[in-house]
């Protein structure tokens, strides 16, 4: 079984050529951090792909969630509420961030709010959650602006989704940069943002708040991306197209494939995603300990666990894993083939189980 | 050379250098040899690259172990968090901010200390007053532009007062103290790649250890693994280590070229009055990569600042360390309790650098100290001028 744990290298050759076409301003311009060319030129293009918002990228993913959430939050201290019970990074991330984290708690069967709004706690000074489906956002949106509290929207793979629901003023959102997103930088993030005040605070936060040569505003860090993420990210955004149509191609392939092992089958995507992830739903057996065999077996796959707000309920959360979308042909024919093997053996484990 | 006031860039002179002269520029390494590294790593990933960088910075530094962060400052915040700290950390104010911000985000107060007029770091003297004062759960010492603090008086400190001892070593890569690496004291010790530094990976930073418990549980929190609270991950990216490799590569050949400059810069100022080095430790290994220096105002003719001032219009960009002291930066300066740290604001005042990065070369030391002389010897009309205009 081949190793697939650095899944981005569909597309390699061109996105090399790229990446070196555009490493090579850095060079030239002998500066390879501290908003060189390349970190430029992706907040543009970034900001240009969402529609004017404004963009700011980060060195990771962690560092530019937890900046952020502080500098929305505005106060030390500020509660935070993460209306999603499996949002560990994000409370985390507010602990980090000197924040007063609230988590919904997880009902009996495992329900809390996949299409309900649930209370928000009166400490609350920012929501933080995964992007939730369109009706979903909306409500929370409404009820934001009229509280005067933002929302941090926390998303990885949506490139293509934006159109469904724009940003709203209040609404601000952080996607991932890592080495298997749509857009990847090796590692960083991105904030989407349409307000002005944020933006131009973390400008200065990420670059441990300086405000000129000297002068230190207020606390911050180093949150910069280097340009050398700068420029793989650039090359991402020119191969996209590619990407995307090769990993739909190979997504149906997948599917069909699928339909051999029985009850299994591929999560829908919608038709303008970047095909982010293959997420498969088992027909039976553990997704985790289905997870853990095929990573035995060099697959990156993990079970999904968490429900999404609108988007995967807990129970098919509990029956999913998701795969590594860069699999080649051959690899998906082994990776099929793995999956078939577990499923016999689970069947059979089940038989001698039952005698 | 410049000849009279008018020549001079500040009162409408032509700038002494056609290329901008900053304090410190990435080592880049050959175009060719970048491409031709990057297209395999970019068709594999790279995934070895970075423990390949990490054994080979391990030997560079005579440690056990190493590990690569996103920067130093994550690594210092990834330190805190590690060493479970709580409560104060006694810490240099004379130092860039993130000795400071890092342990602040990780939830600890930082205590300002004052530093030794020579070497600009800590030492057992100035720090003592403060553990006696307060209860510090650690001390961080800085080795300032690669010279080494007080490494046994603090280890004695904190052996006295129950306090973690660790370092910001991101000044010293490269550098020895009586003959052991930085990187072996402390409980760890931190170092920088920023673009800007010796060795570069763009951005991007170490932890060097010896403890192999602590590197385990350090390791983990790096990728994510670790159940410590609040612990942040902080990958180094294949990318990074390779860039790390080609520049491991330059090192030996960087470090000695960085010391014939400063060996220049020290020859041409000599005479200079009330214009002195704060020079590496010559018998030591070092990295000589800061071109540090403190002026005298009385004797030079001069403040700091005004001469800063003329300096960068003639191109060079020279750069003040660190002012004001963090002790008296935000958000450190918001409790109303300002601790007296005189040699820190005799520093502040004073500490000047100059380019020696690798935009500049033997030629341009030799024409930037021309000019400090001129500007010397012209000081009282230039302070006139400069009244007048």
């Amino acid at each position: 079984m081949p190793h697939i744990s650095y899944p981005d290298t569909m597309g390699h050759s061109l996105k090399t050529d790229k990446f070196l076409y555009h490493i090579q301003k850095s060079f030239n311009r002998r500066q390879m951090t501290n908003a060189g060319p390349c970190v430029v030129e992706l907040e543009h293009k970034l900001a240009t792909m969402h529609k004017g918002v404004n963009c700011l990228v980060f060195a990771n993913f962690f560092t530019g969630l937890f900046l952020t959430m502080r500098y929305m939050a505005k106060k030390d201290a500020s509660g935070v509420f993460i209306p999603f019970p499996w949002g560990k990074t994000m409370e985390k991330a507010a602990n980090m961030a000197g924040l007063k984290p609230f988590l919904p708690p997880i009902g009996a069967n495992g329900d809390f709010m996949y299409n309900e709004d649930p209370a928000w706690p009166d400490e609350t000074a920012l929501v933080v959650c995964p992007r939730p489906a369109p009706a979903l956002a909306e409500k929370y949106e409404k009820r934001a602006a009229s509280a005067g509290i933002p929302i941090l929207y926390y998303s990885a793979g949506c490139i293509g989704l934006e159109n469904r629901r724009p940003l709203t003023p209040t609404a601000s959102e952080i996607r991932n940069m890592g080495d298997s997103d749509p857009v990847n930088a090796w590692a960083g993030s991105y904030l989407l943002t349409k307000d002005q005040e944020l933006a131009s605070c973390l400008t200065k936060a990420r670059a441990f708040g300086f405000a000129g040569w000297d002068n230190i505003e207020f606390a911050g860090l180093n949150a910069k991306l280097n340009e050398l993420h700068a420029a793989m990210a650039l090359a991402s955004i020119d191969t996209l197209d590619a990407r995307t149509s090769e990993a739909r191609a190979l997504w149906q392939n997948f599917a069909e494939k699928l339909e051999a092992v029985s009850g299994s089958r591929l999560l829908s995507v919608p038709e303008e995603s970047p095909y982010p992830g293959v997420i498969v739903r088992l027909g039976s057996g553990n997704a985790i300990k289905m997870a853990r065999l095929l990573q035995s077996e060099n697959v990156a796959a993990y079970p999904t666990q968490m429900a999404v707000p609108g988007l995967l309920d807990h129970d098919d959360a509990q029956k999913c894993i998701i795969l590594p979308f860069f699999l080649n042909s051959g690899d998906i024919e082994s990776t099929l083939a793995t999956l078939m093997k577990m499923d016999s053996q689970k069947s059979a484990d089940d038989c001698n189980g039952e005698k | 050379m410049k000849s009279s006031l008018e020549e001079l860039a500040i009162f409408g002179g032509r700038a002494l250098s056609d290329k901008i002269l900053p304090v410190g520029q990435v080592n880049l390494p050959d175009w060719e040899k970048f491409q031709k590294s990057y297209r395999p790593l970019l068709r594999t990933g790279g995934a070895s690259k970075v423990e390949e960088f990490e054994e080979r910075m391990s030997s560079l530094l005579n440690v056990r172990h190493v590990l690569a962060v996103t920067n130093a400052t994550d690594g210092l915040m990834l330190v805190c968090k590690l060493l479970r700290l709580k409560g104060r950390i006694a810490l240099p104010s004379f130092t860039f901010a993130a000795t400071a911000q890092a342990p602040l985000w990780a939830g600890l107060e930082p205590v300002f200390c004052d530093v030794d007029k020579n070497t600009c770091a800590l030492t057992k003297q100035t720090v003592e007053p403060v553990m006696k004062e307060n209860d510090i759960a650690a001390i961080l010492g800085v080795h300032m532009w690669g010279n080494a603090c007080d490494v046994a008086g603090l280890a004695e400190l904190g052996e006295k007062y129950g306090a973690r001892v660790f370092y910001d070593a991101a000044h010293a890569v490269g550098c020895t103290h009586q003959g052991n690496n930085i990187g072996n004291f402390g409980e760890c010790e931190v170092f920088s790649f920023h673009a800007t530094k010796v060795l570069g990976t763009t951005e991007g930073g170490c932890i060097a250890t010896n403890d192999q418990e602590l590197f385990r549980e350090m390791k983990k929190m790096r990728d994510g693994d670790s159940c410590i609270p609040g612990a942040a991950p902080c990958a180094f990216s294949p990318a990074q280590a390779q860039f790390g490799l080609l520049s491991l590569d330059l090192f030996p050949e960087i470090k000695n070229l960085n010391r014939e400059k400063l060996l220049l810069y020290k020859k041409r100022i000599s005479d200079l009055p009330g214009f002195s080095m704060i020079e590496p430790k010559w018998e030591e290994e070092h990295n000589c990569q800061y071109a540090v220096f403190k002026i005298e105002k009385e004797e030079f003719g001069l403040d700091r600042d005004s001469l800063m001032d003329i300096l960068v219009r003639e191109h060079i960009h020279a750069r003040r360390y660190f002012v004001p002291g963090l002790h008296k930066s935000p958000p450190f300066n918001q409790n109303g309790k300002e601790p007296c740290l005189p040699v820190t604001d005799y520093l502040c005042e004073r500490v000047l650098q100059l380019p020696s990065g690798a935009n500049t070369n033997l030629e341009d030391i030799d024409k930037i100290c021309s000019l400090l002389h001129f500007i010397h010897e012209n000081s009282k009309s230039i302070k006139a001028k400069l009244r007048k205009d």
